[in-house]
């Protein structure tokens, strides 16, 4: 289209307007469409149900074997001490086994006389390293 | 127009088609928007590039051209909420009309001293007249598939488009790119 045309009145003028108008137009957004049109490659489809739930998986195995494996850990460990300690039970004889345990395992306890195990109640011995209550008269 | 996940199927095929039958019309409503065609392209290619990435995550989009529409038009406005730090205070269009220094023929310069008169005058035009104009010029729409493109009435399309049309041939005949009717 010539911007510069002279322009004459009339019906004939006016239609040519429109059709100098519609030419513009079209001339100017299909000059901005790229041509040829581009295409567009897609990536790889990313295959996050299978790779990633692969790794998903994976990794939920791995942290349940880990908590698995410290619970077991646990449990074995607790077994050893409990079996070290009812060893060392086992050589004490009964009737010195608070004095045993209170020697043993409060060095700062002040020194009682010991008392004949029949004077004792059963719950005297329960509780290692507390004094022994003196009996009410 | 989306539903749960299903299981990934490749479907290059079916993204091929999508793309070769909707990218054009995609591009035209961000065209719309910045008149900027390469951002358009770039924005049109992010939307069917989403697209694909749903599919990828086993989505099932039952309505694959108006999500695309709607992801694109999204993204054309996410766009507009950093645009002003990318160009300053220069927007787009601008930028776009500045050429190398290189010599044009004289004919290719009138042509783009015409255009981009044009640009200025559509760009004052609103958005939606604008989406109608690329639609119908760009595309060589008619008004039922720019209705449907637009989700609305042939007849509303025609309105708009006559409106469009007379303002643009005002102003245009104002600045004497085109001649009085």
């Amino acid at each position: 289209m010539n911007s510069l045309q002279p322009h004459r009145a009339g019906s004939l003028e006016r239609d040519r307007s429109a059709d100098d108008l519609d030419g513009l137009l079209s001339r100017f957004f299909r000059a901005q469409m790229l041509e040829p049109w581009p295409a567009l490659e897609p990536p790889a489809m990313p295959s996050v149900r299978t790779e990633g739930g692969a790794a998903r998986r994976l990794s939920g195995f791995r942290s349940r074997f880990a908590l698995a494996a410290s619970l077991l850990i646990l449990l074995l460990g607790q077994l050893f001490v409990s079996s070290q300690f009812s060893g060392l039970a086992r050589l004490a004889p009964d009737n010195n086994r608070g004095r045993l345990e209170a020697t043993n395992r409060i060095d700062s306890a002040p020194a009682l006389a010991p008392k004949p195990a029949s004077s004792l109640k059963k719950t005297d011995a329960h509780h290692p390293g507390e004094r022994t209550p003196i009996p009410r008269r | 127009m989306k539903s749960g996940p299903s299981e990934p199927v490749p479907r290059h095929a079916e993204f091929d088609a999508l793309y070769r039958k909707h990218s054009r019309e995609v591009w035209a409503l961000v065209y719309a928007r910045w008149l900027n065609a390469d951002l358009a392209l770039d924005i049109a290619q992010e939307a069917f590039l989403r697209l694909w990435k749903q599919w990828g995550q086993g989505e099932t989009i039952l309505n694959p051209r108006a999500w695309l529409l709607r992801v694109a038009r999204n993204l054309a406005e996410d766009h507009a909420k950093s645009s002003f730090r990318r160009n300053g205070t220069h927007p787009p269009q601008i930028m776009n009309g500045i050429r190398a220094q290189a010599r044009l023929p004289l004919e290719q310069l009138e042509r783009e001293e015409t255009f981009e008169q044009l640009r200025e005058v559509i760009a004052q035009l609103s958005q939606a007249d604008r989406e109608i104009l690329t639609l119908r010029y760009a595309l060589d729409y008619n008004a039922s598939q720019i209705a449907d493109v637009l989700a609305i009435t042939a007849t509303a399309v025609h309105m708009r488009l006559s409106r469009a049309r007379q303002r643009l041939a005002e102003r245009l005949t104002a600045l004497g790119v085109v001649p009085n009717p």
